[in-house]
């Protein structure tokens, strides 16, 4: 995971640093010897590639520079202003998309081939299919400028984190719901189930115990995927929805060629990326039944 | 050789008639077929019908829908006009082609790459097959959306830049139609850059899948008794594996068209995509967003392309799934 870290930052160094244009070129050209000396203000002299193992070192005790945009703003002061807003976001977008994800695929894969089942899966065709910069201006129209329920955007408060949250939640929350279905449907048909069933139990009962246990292992294979997705995602919802958020660094951050700016976002997304997949990873050890199962029948024994 | 292969041909015609009578029994997927053959027809040939004057920037500048031309007789607007006095279902239509050749190319690319992928890591197996598949899940959790935004920026000065470095190369040796063709086809270098890119990082889905067939087929007994016949793998790999995955090939090409165009309206909607003056569903989204607000709304210039997009990615999710479940009982 360390390795997937070091991969990804020089990739994103590289690629930044080959944008044509340096980010002090302006309209006029500086004289010669003040762009000298902001390159060498912001270490970026020399070659590429001394300018790449000087970055690592200071990366490695933790500096991601300064912003040359924000000037006298290092990276970590940029990026700490916004980011507690992308991931308060992100984060009610997650618990909205995996409960309610669950929920659906489970009350569908119960109730197949009824109406139900049918409706949420159209549903939820409907949503994986929309993009947010569609649905997004569609709950605005609705709910805040129709209904007048909401507000339109902006940030502050639990009602502005609404609209914007379900915008980012609801493909992801369809695409878990199909997921749960297809999981669920499975081990409904498995034995231990049919045998669950024999000794009595109510419907709801064994789906709620025994099956949903076991058919949420795929669901959480994808949670690590998700995270990216909403990362990703929330760019977008917070440019529909006006909210101060870390998406709006990044896009400026590339359009304003503001290098240290764009890899210390890099960096900062992936290794939140890497620590919950590391969570996950260890989550997935715990919930996994056929360990548990197994230890279960043993105590009995 | 003969007489089983006959076999086997006849059994795939009849798997494929099969198929498509499926398909055709489903009628969601048969009319978003019908929905994209329309679309694609009319992306391709409507936009050369249009009056040149509705094409390009006049005084009648954002008109609600119907309304009458100011500078051309019997000349109404369907969708109403954008900015510049352009006609918006024009912009739709030729936004449409963009929108849809990204989609199809990018799907293209990525299909390459990731039959590739997954015929090699299925068909070497073993410990190289575990590595190629974890790549694959880490790749997964990286959001590689970012990356693309990024190359974008990177190549696309360079492109330009090689790109008329050839056209005066062109002019210089006197071949003065590629040199304009050339010259033509610097605004539209992104899109090109989009389809590598975007292709580049779809692939994933489809390297699995690929993989998790091949590992189904690779024990299957006319495979064992074609390596016992001492075919090479290649041979194998051409003769028996790949026509085996046609179907399963086709169904996610049709879900990885819609992910591209998903993808490509994404980066455009960002402004970081297709850019001036090529225009996809993406970019005119995003001009639709800028100017909506509560008091005057041009609300037509974000419906139309809105709602023209919509269709077309609800189409092939639809078309997708159609495919899925009609070779999904193919097993037997």
């Amino acid at each position: 995971m360390i390795l997937v870290l070091f991969c990804v930052v020089t990739i994103t160094f590289f690629l930044a640093r080959m944008q044509k244009g340096g980010a002090f070129d302006k309209e006029e050209e500086p004289p010669p010897h003040v762009k000298e000396a902001l390159l060498k203000q912001y270490d970026l002299d020399g070659t590429v590639w001394s300018q790449y193992t000087r970055y690592m070192r200071d990366l490695l005790k933790g500096d991601l520079r300064v912003s040359f945009r924000y000037r006298n703003w290092t990276v970590e002061e940029v990026i700490a202003q916004q980011l507690p807003v992308s991931l308060q976001l992100g984060g009610v977008a997650f618990v909205l998309a995996t409960v309610g994800g669950v929920f659906l695929g489970g009350v569908a894969a119960m109730r197949k081939d009824t109406w139900t089942d049918r409706g949420a899966m159209l549903a939820a065709l409907l949503a994986i299919s929309l993009p947010s910069f569609i649905t997004g201006p569609l709950l605005i129209g609705v709910f805040a400028l129709w209904l007048g329920w909401l507000p339109v955007g902006g940030w502050g408060g639990f009602s502005t984190i609404i609209l914007p949250a379900v915008c980012l939640a609801a493909p992801y929350a369809a695409y878990i719901a199909r997921l749960m279905r297809t999981s669920m449907l499975e081990v409904l048909g498995a034995d231990f189930i049919r045998t669950a069933r024999a000794k009595g139990l109510s419907p709801s009962g064994v789906g709620g115990r025994h099956a949903l246990r076991v058919a949420l292992l795929p669901v959480i294979t994808f949670l690590g995927p998700l995270a990216a997705h909403l990362l990703t995602g929330s760019i977008i919802v917070e440019s529909v929805f006006s909210i101060p958020g870390a998406g709006s660094i990044f896009v400026n951050s590339i359009q304003n060629r503001d290098v240290f700016l764009l890899i210390g976002v890099v960096v900062i997304y992936c290794s939140l990326l890497v620590l919950f997949n590391l969570i996950i990873d260890i989550l997935y050890t715990f919930i996994d039944p056929r360990i548990k199962i197994t230890g279960g029948a043993h105590g009995k024994a | 050789m003969g007489k089983p292969s006959d076999n086997s041909d006849a059994r795939a015609v009849m798997a494929r008639r099969t198929t498509w009578q499926k398909l055709r029994s489903n009628p969601m997927a048969m009319a978003s077929l019908i929905i994209l053959a329309v679309m694609g027809f009319a992306a391709l040939v409507l936009p050369a019908v249009f009056p040149d004057e509705a094409t390009k920037s006049s005084p009648d500048t954002y008109l609600p829908p119907m309304s009458k031309s100011t500078t051309l007789e019997n000349w109404t607007f369907l969708c109403g006009t954008d900015i510049n006095g352009v006609d918006l279902l024009y912009r739709v239509l030729t936004g449409a082609r963009v929108s849809l050749i990204v989609g199809l190319a990018g799907a293209v690319v990525a299909l390459f790459v990731g039959t590739t992928y997954g015929v090699i890591a299925g068909f070497l197996g073993g410990r190289v097959e575990a590595l190629m598949m974890r790549i694959v899940d880490v790749l997964y959790s990286i959001p590689r959306v970012l990356f693309i935004m990024i190359s974008v920026a990177a190549f696309d000065s360079r492109l330009k830049a090689g790109i008329d470095g050839a056209r005066r190369w062109a002019e210089d040796a006197e071949m003065g139609g590629f040199g304009e063709f050339l010259e033509a086809t610097i605004p539209y270098s992104r899109i090109l850059i989009l389809i590598i890119a975007l292709g580049l990082i779809e692939w994933l889905t489809m390297a699995r899948i690929v993989r998790g067939q091949v590992l189904v087929l690779r024990e299957q007994q006319f495979v064992t008794a074609s390596r016992a016949l001492g075919q090479v793998p290649s041979a194998i790999i051409a003769k028996h594996i790949l026509p085996n995955l046609a179907g399963i090939i086709l169904t996610y090409l049709t879900l990885t068209i819609p992910a591209v165009i998903l993808d490509e309206s994404f980066l455009s909607f960002l402004g970081l995509g297709i850019d001036d003056p090529a225009s996809s569903w993406g970019s005119l989204l995003r001009d639709g967003a800028q100017v909506i607000n509560p008091i005057d709304s041009q609300w037509w210039l974000l419906a139309f392309p809105a709602i023209a997009m919509s269709l077309a990615l609800l189409a092939f999710n639809f078309l997708g799934d159609g495919l899925r479940d009609a070779l999904d009982t193919r097993s037997v």
